[in-house]
């Protein structure tokens, strides 16, 4: 009969009120003595809902049942009982724990029900549970070692109070198999029986307890390893034993802080102390994943005067070493290593970035390993500094070297940290280059985000053929430039990038600019002037305001210069620089004396071909007075730093030429201005320049 | 032959002095606890409820000793960035009713304020506003008439000095006194307080320059300003020690946003002008804000205790993203040794913050440090030398 | 010409070995090739033939030994390997004996599940590198020592995670990387079920067999075919049958496209509904991962396919989904016009590419593409559905002090008490 026939049949003779917990348990029950395996499935399913304290005592009995199916089964339940018994409460699970250790010390069942109760009371026990009972089979040698691993895994602390207690009365293998026991549990329960333990004759016994205080970050529980690892002979089986457990204890040290010194110390102590050959270079190596510049300074001295083994394990640590100061110790060695050798350093060196390093960097990659570790430490650890070398080594590597590289670059693309934007864009261009055909538009679509500094010809046709229209910025403004005045593109081009400066913030868009090889073609592009003819400098003082004019404006027509206290001026013909600013500061020799508290005339003629609504957008360190066809426009007497279309002065135009005058004051610091001319939309204006 | 190279190569190794600490190094025993997950960058200790044992403060709560698990909430601080307006917490009976407040101020906020214990009642503690004075890097606490109450000095320029106001009968009464020193000195960013002529009177020092105290300090035009050296983005507070054991003052200066811990030593041959010869201490390490002297290892003399204050400015500052750490320095003959307490990035160790404090809270004899900092609050218990 | 070094030979210790030399290949050399790695397969079941045939083969190392439990395994490796490369190895019963040679590089690990960590541990302590089959271990404490001590002893150690060096995932991953299906908030892997069943017939150990060592670290129990040969059913030496078995495979994927390895939270539920109820390993599972911006589920069911593919992964993504096996994968939806990707046919479980990164990291002493921190974060999330399918309840995992948080009960599956002498 199926499970839902039973209970139908159950249903008719017994009313809702009578259907209680332990009617439908033995129900349950019943199942498992069934030959089907959907039986057993239910059964174990519901029976793991109902509470311990009930279902425990029945079943019970099924563990010693000769049917696997069955036996197996009940031990499921039994286990499926104890792992979920915290959620019936307080009360229950001692219960439960109680109803185990009665059933496990009753010695008429069998053996393996005996160890099937032991491991369920494991997940039922806290720490309110004495355990005392089990004390016995602890020190009975059938049941030691189930008992000691029953009260390991269940970690409470009457079980390791217990496993402690034990230490009284056992012998030297058994005391010895306790505290393997204790090692792999937190703290140091009777730590006073496990430091005289340190010092037993018995060599195991020693080693047990030495494991078992290494996993403290105790400086005083490490003092006291140390003094075992020197005094434990070489012969000894302990002997590599001892040593790892003291570096153990110092890398515990070091994770949870407070003694680093210390611990460093230490690590140079085993060093020095330990006659282990991989016991030594472990030491090293701790030194080279927790230390600071001044461990540096010893692995490099080490590095010096060690060979072989000793000497790879200090190159390799040293390269670990990421603070401040390292490169010109990693440069330093290099002189006196070979190429093959200064490779194990590469990680270190590529850390930093200058132009020692980069010669150094290319001679290593020279070699084969030298390649092979750049490789695998590029994809190992990457940062921007390994990007520059990717072109250097793309003509020489295998199938598999380029591969792995790919992977590490979309790795580094992929990976989410505050990495300098232009690294990214660096490591999409390079993936564009070498990934294989089927990812290039993955990695264009990556360049689209991203500021690029160089671009190839195929990335330039494949940009035009797939359209630009949406492109942002800095990739337009690379294609611009890229693209030989002769194509018809250009214009198009020129089009889209000039209504992009018109929209967006024009401070972003310089410093995009700045950083690209075809900078020269920006302030055009944005409508700058940038011819002038300057005269000065003048002296002034920021009391007085901007009032006299020095004679200059009677100098504009006809190229004239003007005199002024004895001094003659001339007019200087100036371009300006960068995105477009002029810097006045030539006009002073750049000395601080001579170079405060003085102001110059900057002198412009704009041929437009038809009048329209425009303005001259201008920034100015420090102030200004602004004349257009002779008439003053505005003046501002300010103290102040250039900033970009920071004025918006409204100006009318003429057709045919047109003479704009700015006067500029400076303070002190810097001395500069930029100007543009743009229309009521805020285009960029048309115009032609004199001295263009 | 190699195993024989071998052994040589240790053997030699041993007797190296340079490169092998000898066996007479002693440490100090540090264990490291996590206070806090807070991320001020001010800590103090001082008993909060007058129950004879010391609590710590930091920020927004404070952590009641000796157990140091229970926090009570002491107001609520807005973000600002990744900032608290709040960067120091020095205590301080204010208003004298036996409880002792703490005094702080902020970049932001511009304000020196004080924050009033409720004593026995559980509830926030009220903030009083002393004066608007201008962005406020860290104040400095410093008894510069001998009182027994050190002065608050808040900002650089200004230089304003804020006097506990007391009563007739003695009692702090609520509030301070502001005296302004009239000086064109001051300014810039560092300031730190001591005899640095010997005069025997407590003198100012700036990152451009010191002030030399009058014989009443409150004698505010008798200040005289010295623009004797540039010490660029200084720490707070800028040391007064004598290094060198010349009986000359100097000054210790740690770079607060960038790389570098310095001192200046003082040199004066009789009549003739005041030198100050700049000396390397660390050019490694970066954002050393917070310097300050203390006896960590009962030697009887004075080691500098500081460290990294992380993230000062975010991650703008040079070296802002190298590991953090908590350091003292041993002083002998001008010479500076650093141990290292811990050392680490900043998931794993500590930094100390923009105002870190060192005493001893569990009365063992030996000065434990509370290291607060935007990677969390920390107290390093000094358990005293580790035992050979 | 590097010279060899004569080391100390030690007699009978434990568990620290004399190291051989750590820098032997290649540095005074610029030909990798032209110096082999010399290496031992220790377990030569099932996979470990698998591993030997690929191995034998290999330029770029040479098998000097092979060592398993029972002679009959052993005595057959020795004739794979002399087949197919006309050298002999050695033959030994105990993996102890193969460290302690100096003239070994590194060793293939290819025991049953509950010998991964501790001769991972030991052949780092005796200067060897290790490949190291999965899973890598059956506790979280285990796996733990085994990263600690690779990186105290400055080794390198390779997880056979292999489907890292197949060009089919390679593929994938720089897909899923570049964006193409947009940000993944979700991934699901799946597999078929298990089919173990209870019961065992105790029988005499097998003369050859030397029982006690197969044990190791695990309780002492009487011989039994059905432990000695379907390991994977029973708790005791797999923590979870298909779990551990595909599971580490699939969800090192899952890490490996999220760019996570460690879940918030785990909540497993399963059981045995048509066979097994009384065996230690659950047939029927599903696991629900909270990762950080992502819900990861596992699947190990009847009959199981998704997008035609019996088991694999499957990222979705804003922008699309993307399945993929060890055949092929694909991207949906189609409008996204990206063809299907068919690699190569996998011709065996032990895989060349996978090998020889591991040997060319121990020239470079890098860290390897299925590096034991990445194969320990693989198998652990695997090793927490376990645990939460167990106490049938959600458990939330700190990863940083590598506890449940809130949950001493739990906890305790964190580790397992290794029988004496043999400890991590």
């Amino acid at each position: 009969m199926c499970f839902f026939e039973i209970v139908s049949i159950a249903l008719m003779f017994f009313s809702p009120s009578d259907f209680d917990t332990s009617l439908s348990v033995e129900l349950l029950i019943q199942k498992l003595s069934s030959k089907s395996e959907l039986d057993h499935a239910i059964a174990r399913q519901l029976l793991s809902l109902k509470n311990p304290v009930v279902v425990v005592p029945k079943i019970l009995p099924f563990l010693e049942s000769e049917d696997p199916d069955i036996k197996g089964t009940t031990r499921n339940i039994l286990i499926d009982l104890a792992n979920d018994s915290k959620k019936w409460g307080g009360d229950v699970r001692k219960n439960l724990s109680h109803i185990l250790i009665e059933s496990f010390l009753d010695s008429k069942r069998s053996t393996s029900a005996r160890e099937d109760i032991l491991k369920a009371l494991i997940f039922t026990v806290d720490d309110e549970v004495d355990l005392l009972p089990l004390k016995e089979y602890l020190i009975n040698e059938e049941w030691r070692e189930k008992i000691r691993t029953a009260l390991v895994e269940a970690n409470t602390k009457p079980a390791k109070s217990l496993l402690c207690d034990s230490l009284d009365v056992l012998d030297d293998k058994a005391k010895s198999a306790i505290l393997l026991g204790l090692y792999q549990l937190d703290g140091v329960p009777c730590e006073e029986k496990v430091i005289s333990l340190l010092s037993s004759s018995n060599p195991e016994l020693r080693a047990s307890a030495v494991l078992s205080l290494s996993n403290t970050p105790s400086p005083i529980y490490a003092e006291k390893i140390f003094q075992v690892c020197v005094l434990e002979p070489e012969i000894s089986d302990y002997y590599q034993q001892n040593w790892d457990s003291l570096l153990r204890i110092t890398e515990r040290i070091l994770q949870t802080g407070g003694n680093w010194s210390y611990a460093i110390n230490l690590y140079k102590k085993i060093l020095a102390f330990s006659k282990s050959q991989s016991i030594v270079c472990s030491a090293i190596f701790g030194l080279g994943r927790y230390g600071d510049d001044s461990v540096a300074e010893f692995l490099s001295e080490l590095v010096i005067t060690s060979e072989g083994e000793k000497k790879k394990c200090a190159m390799c640590a040293l390269s670990q070493i990421s603070s401040k100061g390292i490169a010109d110790k990693l440069l330093n060695l290099c002189g006196r290593l070979s190429l093959e050798e200064q490779a194990m350093l590469l990680p270190g060196l590529l850390r930093e970035n200058n132009r020692e390093i980069n010669e150094t960097v290319i001679n290593i990659l020279s070699t084969p390993i030298g390649k092979e570790k750049f490789i695998n430490s590029f994809w190992e650890e990457p940062n921007c500094n390994y990007l520059n070398y990717l072109t250097y080594l793309d003509k020489d590597i295998t199938e598999i070297q380029r591969n792995k590289i790919i992977q590490s670059l979309w790795k580094y693309v992929s990976t989410n940290t505050e990495e300098n934007q232009e690294c990214k864009g660096k490591a999409y261009m390079l993936l564009y280059k070498m990934a294989p055909p089927d990812e290039k538009p993955y990695a264009m679509s990556g360049l689209k985000k991203f500021p690029i500094t160089e671009v190839t010809q195929d990335l330039l046709q494949d940009i035009l053929k797939e359209g630009y229209d949406s492109l942002p910025f800095p990739l337009l403004f690379e294609l611009y430039g890229a693209l030989p005045n002769e194509d018809e593109r250009k214009g198009r081009l020129k089009g889209l990038l000039i209504s992009q400066i018109k929209e967006s913030s024009l401070e972003l868009i310089l410093s995009i600019v700045s950083e690209s090889k075809y900078l020269d073609n920006f302030p055009s592009l944005a409508g700058f002037i940038t011819s002038w003819k300057l005269i000065g400098p003048f002296p002034w003082s920021f009391g007085e305001g901007i009032d006299s004019d020095y004679g200059v404006l009677n100098a504009v027509e006809g190229n004239k210069g003007v005199e002024f206290r004895g001094k003659r001026f001339e007019w200087k013909s100036v371009k300006t620089e960068g995105w477009g600013y002029v810097n006045l500061m030539h006009l002073c020799e750049g000395k601080d004396e001579e170079c405060s508290n003085i102001c110059a005339f900057a002198l412009a003629n704009i041929k437009i071909t038809e009048a329209q609504e425009s303005y001259l957008l201008l920034g100015s360190d420090d102030g200004y007075r602004l004349w257009v066809n002779g008439e003053l426009i505005d003046a501002k007497n300010v103290d102040r730093g250039m900033k970009v279309d920071e004025e918006k002065l409204p100006i009318k135009l003429l057709p045919g030429s047109n003479k704009i005058l700015l006067q500029i004051t400076q303070i002190r610091g810097g001395w500069n201005f930029c100007a543009r001319l743009v229309d009521k939309e805020n285009k960029p204006l048309k115009f032609e320049m004199e001295g263009n | 032959m190699r195993a024989f190279m071998f052994w040589i190569g240790t053997f030699c190794l041993c007797c190296t002095q340079g490169t092998l600490i000898a066996d007479e190094e002693t440490y100090l025993l540090f264990k490291k606890e996590k206070i806090g997950n807070a991320i001020f960058e001010s800590a103090s200790v001082f008993d909060v409820n007058k129950d004879g044992y010391l609590d710590i403060v930091s920020g927004e709560f404070w952590y009641e000793g000796p157990e140091l698990e229970k926090s009570h909430r002491i107001t609520y601080l807005e973000p600002i960035d990744d900032y608290y307006d709040n960067f120091s917490d020095f205590p301080m009976d204010v208003n004298g009713d036996g409880y002792l407040d703490v005094v702080t101020g902020g970049w932001w906020g511009k304000t020196l304020r004080w924050r009033e214990n409720p004593g026995k009642e559980e509830k926030n503690w009220v903030t009083h506003d002393v004066e608007e004075v201008g962005n406020i890097e860290r104040c400095l606490f410093c008894d510069l008439d001998n009182s027994g109450i050190p002065e608050v000095i808040p900002i650089t320029k200004p230089v304003l000095i804020f006097k506990l106001k007391f009563t007739e009968n003695g009692k702090p009464a609520g509030g301070f006194e502001k005296i302004v020193i009239e000086t064109e000195g001051g300014g810039g960013h560092g300031i730190g307080c001591g005899d640095v002529d010997g005069d025997g009177s407590i003198d100012l020092v700036f990152s451009g320059g010191w002030l030399k105290s009058p014989q009443n300090p409150y004698d505010t035009k008798g200040w005289k300003w010295f623009p004797e050296f540039n010490l660029g983005s200084a720490s707070v507070p800028i040391l007064v020690f004598d290094v060198n054991e010349d009986g000359l003052n100097d000054l210790i200066v740690g770079s607060a946003h960038d790389y570098g811990l310095f001192w200046y030593e003082q040199r004066k041959d009789g009549e003739a002008k005041r030198e100050w010869v700049k000396h390397d201490i660390d050019k490694f390490r970066s954002q050393y804000h917070d310097i300050q002297l203390h006896d960590i290892d009962n030697d009887g003399k004075l080691e500098l205790v500081t460290g990294k204050r992380y993230r000062a400015h975010a991650f703008h500052d040079p070296g802002s993203k190298d590991p953090l750490g908590v350091y003292y320095f041993k002083i002998t003959n001008g010479k500076f040794e650093r141990y290292t307490i811990d050392y680490g990035p900043a998931d794993r160790a500590s930094g100390v913050g923009i105002y870190f404090w060192v005493e001893d809270i569990d009365k063992n004899g030996w000065k434990d440090i509370v290291a607060p900092g935007k990677e969390g609050l920390y107290l390093f218990r000094n358990y005293g030398l580790i035992p050979k | 010409m590097m010279r060899r070094r004569d080391f100390l030979k030690k007699t009978s210790s434990l568990f620290f070995l004399s190291s051989s030399s750590y820098f032997s290949k290649a540095l005074g050399n610029s030909q990798s090739l032209s110096n082999s790695v010399r290496i031992a397969v220790i377990g030569t079941g099932g996979m470990g033939t698998r591993h030997l045939e690929a191995l034998a083969v290999n330029p770029q190392c040479v098998i000097l030994a092979v060592c398993d439990v029972a002679k009959s395994r052993y005595y057959e490796a020795i004739k794979i390997v002399e087949n197919l490369s006309n050298k002999t190895p050695d033959g030994y019963q105990d993996f102890r004996r193969v460290l302690e040679r100096s003239d070994i590089d590194a060793v293939f690990v290819a025991t049953p599940d509950h010998w991964h960590p501790l001769i991972t541990i030991m052949a780092c302590k005796a200067g060897k590198d290790v490949y190291v089959e999965k899973p890598v271990c059956t506790t979280i404490q285990e796996g733990r020592a085994m990263v600690d001590t690779a990186r105290r002893y400055g080794r390198v150690v390779q997880v056979g995670t292999q489907q890292r060096s197949m060009p089919v995932f390679q593929k994938a991953m720089h897909l899923i990387h570049s964006g193409v299906i947009g940000t993944i908030t979700s991934a699901r892997a799946w597999v078929g079920v298990n089919e173990w069943k209870a019961g065992e017939k105790i029988e005499p150990i097998p003369k050859g067999l030397d029982w006690d060592l197969w044990l190791g670290p695990a309780p002492y129990v009487p011989f039994s075919k059905e432990r000695f040969v379907g390991f994977m059913g029973f708790f005791d030496y797999a923590r979870g049958g298909q779990l551990t078995n595909w599971g580490i495979h699939l969800m090192d994927v899952v890490h490996w496209g999220i760019q996570q390895d460690s879940p918030l939270t785990v909540y497993a539920s399963g059981g045995s509904y048509r066979q097994g109820a009384g065996a230690d390993n659950y047939e029927t599972i599903e696991a629900v991962f909270e990762y950080p911006g992502c819900l990861v589920t596992w699947e190990q069911r009847h009959s199981s396919t998704h997008g035609n593919k019996a088991y694999g992964i499957a990222f979705y993504g804003t922008e699309g989904a993307l399945f993929i096996d060890r055949n092929s994968f694909i991207i949906k939806p189609d409008s996204k016009g990206i063809p299907e990707f068919i690699g190569e046919p996998e011709k065996s479980w032990a895989n060349p590419q996978h090998h020889n990164n591991f040997f060319e990291c121990i020239r470079t002493r890098n860290i390897p593409v299925a590096d034991i921190e990445q194969g320990f974060r693989s198998t652990s999330a695997v090793l927490l559905a376990g645990i939460s399918l167990r106490c049938k309840r959600k458990l939330v995992w700190d990863k940083n002090t590598e506890r449940f948080v809130n949950d001493s009960d739990a906890n305790k599956y964190l580790i397992r008490a290794y029988r004496p002498p043999w400890h991590l």
